[in-house]
């Protein structure tokens, strides 16, 4: 018997295509509306505004009337190369986010596999309530707080003080301390919350699959590997290439709070330093052509990090 | 020849200015046809110890704004930079209130670039005859209150009269029973305060004998001299020397003596350890309870701390500026410029027609004698009253009786931090309190004025390439005095590392600039 040919439904002219579909799935059209919206608005109308990035921005006649910087417009871009800052920000921005990767990544994953295995629902509910009550505190409030428990003689510092380390003075003033305080804190602030799209992921996985295991002779640590890990892997990977996709994107809020003079050789990062000269100094076509340097960094490296994923897994963004 | 014709249109232009003082038309307050403004400025933080979120519940603002006939509305975004963002974003209000040096970036020369600032020359003899004729009486303010253009774009504020003491409100401060039980003069001298606060930790067991919040310490490395002297230093910030010439302090080879000497306070025990993060909370709590005996604060602070304080024994004292051994004065200690400048008033471009001249109106009002009172002391029966001719501020202002203090009730019931200028005797009733007037006093005894630039602006074709290497110098400098003061930089990288660098970020360029900007503002 001759197969029916299958017919597809983007056959034909686009026009025709677009035509016939809005007939018959109207009501998803207008649903999708508002979100398009959304996004022509505010995200990609403000990337038009990027173009002072190549301009000497200047109140005075707005975005488009302003007149074009030297060097071909690049003037803000070298003029970051060439600053004396531009070595040590760019250093600590990859330090800091590679750190909150390596050691911040994995951490959501176990805290949801670990929570998952509890079957007592109250004390589940109460473990994730828990976990995530760090992340609605504001950072200015996690930040007084980090600074106070690292004066001296205050409990962080004191525990410290047990490892043999004399601490004088804050412990944020030392600079091999700055990362790992900056990445310990952020840990304890994201990890509860971040685990909650892998608890989604987890109860997505099919139970059939952990029977099927179990009959196969397959103890818990076993179905954990087998089943519930590439279950979520997707969820995982997509998760790591955003991630790896922000990595230029150090917060400035919570490093502006916890520098000093001391530590700010290790601690100010590209959007810290963007802060003192765009904002403060309102040079914003800096900021944007620095903003601008970061985006395009952190496209690249979503893409790599997309091919790579492809390769070994198949599972990626695209 | 073509002197003498230069002179006689000076003399020309002089006359003409006068003339048209003495023909100044009076305006009449309140203006007619109710109109309404809108004016932007930085929130005041200060109104909230008195629970006022905004001027806009402010009863001085409230009476001004009825003896003026001109309502307003004030817009406070949260801080300098939410200031900025607010006049890059949205639609430029009637009247900008901020300071003229420093918080818009490239100054007032930018502001003009802008739009922000507008020229006011030839509408304040009309529209602020009173203001005019007030800049035009004192001399001393000119410099900074016009442009080295020759034309005016603000209306200044703050000004204090010329040889008031009140101008020095920053200084040293510490604990007169210390002394007292150590049987200790007053100390003058860098080793005076040495042995102070050594003899406070070894024998009354203060904890870290010298604390202030970071906040008072970059101000000070910004700006005084009080501890300098005795090293040979004029000033930590910007001064100028005899000659006219001018300098960074921090960049002078004494400041390396005086970092040598933190840094020996800091290694045994007597700095505060956590110089660099210490709030003012912690460092005004541990002077109350005795934990320090040393601080660099300001004069309002003196109050506070004494109110605050259920001990009768806790007496605060201002330590003058230290000097050299041989009893001279300070050179230097902070003082406000005559014209301190923060709260000045601008007109943008976009205000025009009606609205320019009912601004212009509204900000005279400052300048004329109801005005003046009602900006220093409020309105007559409610927060002063007149004694013997003389205005006194009565007790719901000095001794309020919700413990409301001083310095807010003078933001909301008066307006103080508006385009206004001081009058002496409120400033003394301001610092009231014995403790307060004293410490002013001792500060005040210093060579300031021979060392102090009035106008610090830059001038506009410098601005951006200042601001732009100005804020990485800034950085680095406070990086690496810490680091001296803590000890990770040893005292020979002054030379190997520290000047060099700043040479290399182009501080000789940032002296010419300000060099030629003090000419320019003072010729």
């Amino acid at each position: 018997m001759r197969q029916k040919a299958i017919r597809r439904p983007w056959s034909g002219t686009w026009t025709k295509f677009l035509y016939k579909d809005l007939k018959s799935n109207g009501g998803a059209y207008l649903l999708a509306i508002p979100v398009v919206a959304y996004f022509i608005l505010f995200s990609y109308k403000p990337m038009l505004g990027a173009i002072i990035a190549f301009k000497d921005y200047s109140r005075a006649f707005g975005i488009w009337g302003s007149p074009w910087a030297d060097n071909y417009g690049f003037e803000h871009f070298l003029d970051f190369f060439h600053s004396v800052y531009f070595g040590r920000t760019l250093r600590n921005t990859l330090t800091i986010s590679l750190a909150n990767i390596a050691f911040g990544f994995p951490l959501p994953i176990i805290l949801a596999l670990l929570i998952n295995e509890v079957h007592n629902k109250k004390y589940k509910r109460l473990v994730q309530t828990v976990s995530y009550m760090p992340y609605f505190i504001s950072t200015v409030v996690v930040c007084s707080m980090i600074t106070l428990f690292t004066s001296e003689k205050a409990f962080i510092s004191q525990i410290v003080g047990w490892f043999g380390i004399e601490v004088t003075g804050n412990l944020l003033n030392y600079e091999s301390a700055f990362l790992p305080i900056y990445t310990l804190s952020t840990i304890w602030q994201t990890t509860g919350w971040n685990s909650i799209i892998y608890l989604a992921a987890l109860s997505a996985v099919d139970p059939e699959l952990y029977e099927a295991a179990r009959i196969d002779g397959a103890n818990r640590w076993r179905q954990t590997l087998h089943v519930t890990l590439p279950g979520i892997s997707t969820t995982i990977i997509l998760l790591l290439i955003l991630a790896v996709g922000n990595m230029m994107n150090v917060g400035y809020e919570k490093v502006i709070l916890l520098y000093n003079d001391l530590n700010r050789n290790v601690a100010d990062v590209i959007s810290s330093y963007v802060y003192r000269r765009g904002i403060e100094q309102a040079d914003f076509s800096f900021g944007t052509a620095v903003g601008l340097f970061n985006s395009i960094i952190n496209f690249v490296l979503v893409a790599m990090a997309n091919r790579v994923c492809r390769k070994f897994t198949g599972a990626g963004l695209w | 020849m073509k002197k003498n014709l230069v002179r006689l249109l000076l003399s020309l232009l002089v006359l003409s200015l006068t003339v048209g003082n003495a023909f100044a038309s009076e305006i009449t307050y309140p203006v007619e046809g109710n109109p309404t403004l809108t004016i932007v400025r930085k929130a005041d933080v200060d109104l909230l110890t008195v629970g006022m979120t905004s001027y806009n519940e402010a009863p001085g603002l409230q009476a001004f704004c009825e003896q003026t006939g001109i309502t307003v509305d004030v817009i406070e975004p949260a801080d300098n930079n939410a200031l900025l963002v607010y006049l890059t974003a949205n639609e430029l209000p009637d009247i900008v209130i901020m300071a003229n040096t420093g918080v818009y970036p490239g100054g007032v020369g930018k502001m003009i670039e802008d739009g922000i600032a507008s020229d006011l020359t030839d509408d304040l003899p009309i529209y602020a005859p009173d203001y005019w004729e007030f800049i035009n009486a004192h001399p001393e303010y000119m410099s900074n209150a016009r442009m080295p253009d020759g034309k005016y774009y603000m209306i200044p504020s703050t000004i204090y009269p010329v040889g008031s003491p009140y101008r020095f409100w920053f200084g040293l401060v510490a604990r007169q029973e210390y002394l007292d039980e150590l049987g200790m003069d007053m100390p003058r001298t860098a080793d005076d305060i040495y042995t102070f606060l050594k003899r406070c930790k070894d024998e009354l067991n203060v904890e870290t004998p010298f604390m202030s919040d970071i906040m008072r310490w970059n101000h000070a490395f910004d700006f005084d001299g009080s501890l300098t002297s005795p090293f040979g230093l004029v000033s930590l910030g910007n001064y100028v020397d005899e000659a006219g010439q001018v300098h960074y302090g921090q960049a002078e080879a004494e400041f390396k003596d005086f970092l040598i000497w933190l840094n020996k306070l800091y290694a045994e025990g007597l700095l505060d350890p956590n110089f660099t993060v210490t709030d003012e909370a912690v460092a005004n709590s541990a002077m109350l309870s005795g934990k320090s005996a040393l601080m660099l604060t300001a004069a309002s602070r003196i109050a506070n701390m004494m109110q605050s304080s259920t001990d009768e024994n806790f007496h605060l004292v201002g330590v003058p500026g230290l000097a050299k051994e041989d009893g001279s004065n300070a050179y230097y200690t902070f003082a406000s410029t005559y014209i301190e400048g923060s709260f000045c008033a601008f007109i943008p471009v976009t205000t025009q027609g009606e609205d320019r001249i009912n601004a212009l109106k509204f900000l005279n009002y400052f300048y004329t004698d109801a005005g003046h009172v009602l900006s220093n002391y409020g309105t007559e029966g409610e927060t002063y009253n007149i004694i013997d001719g003389s205005y006194v501020l009565n007790d719901f202002m000095v001794n309020n009786p919700d413990k409301l203090p001083l310095d807010g009730l003078l933001r909301s019931y008066a307006l103080m931090n508006w385009p206004m200028y001081y009058d002496d005797n409120m400033l003394a009733q301001r610092y009231g309190m014995p403790e307060q007037n004293a410490a002013i006093l001792s500060w005040a005894q210093a060579d300031t004025d021979l060392y102090q630039i009035q106008n610090a602006t830059i001038l506009p074709e410098y601005a951006d390439e200042y601001a732009k290497l100005w804020t990485d110098i800034k950085t680095y400098v406070m990086e690496y005095r810490s680091q001296f003061i803590i000890g990770t930089k040893s005292p020979d990288t002054f030379e190997s590392e520290y000047l060099p660098t700043l040479e290399k970020m182009q501080l000789p360029r940032v002296l010419e600039i300000l060099q030629a900007s003090y000419e320019a503002y003072n010729k």
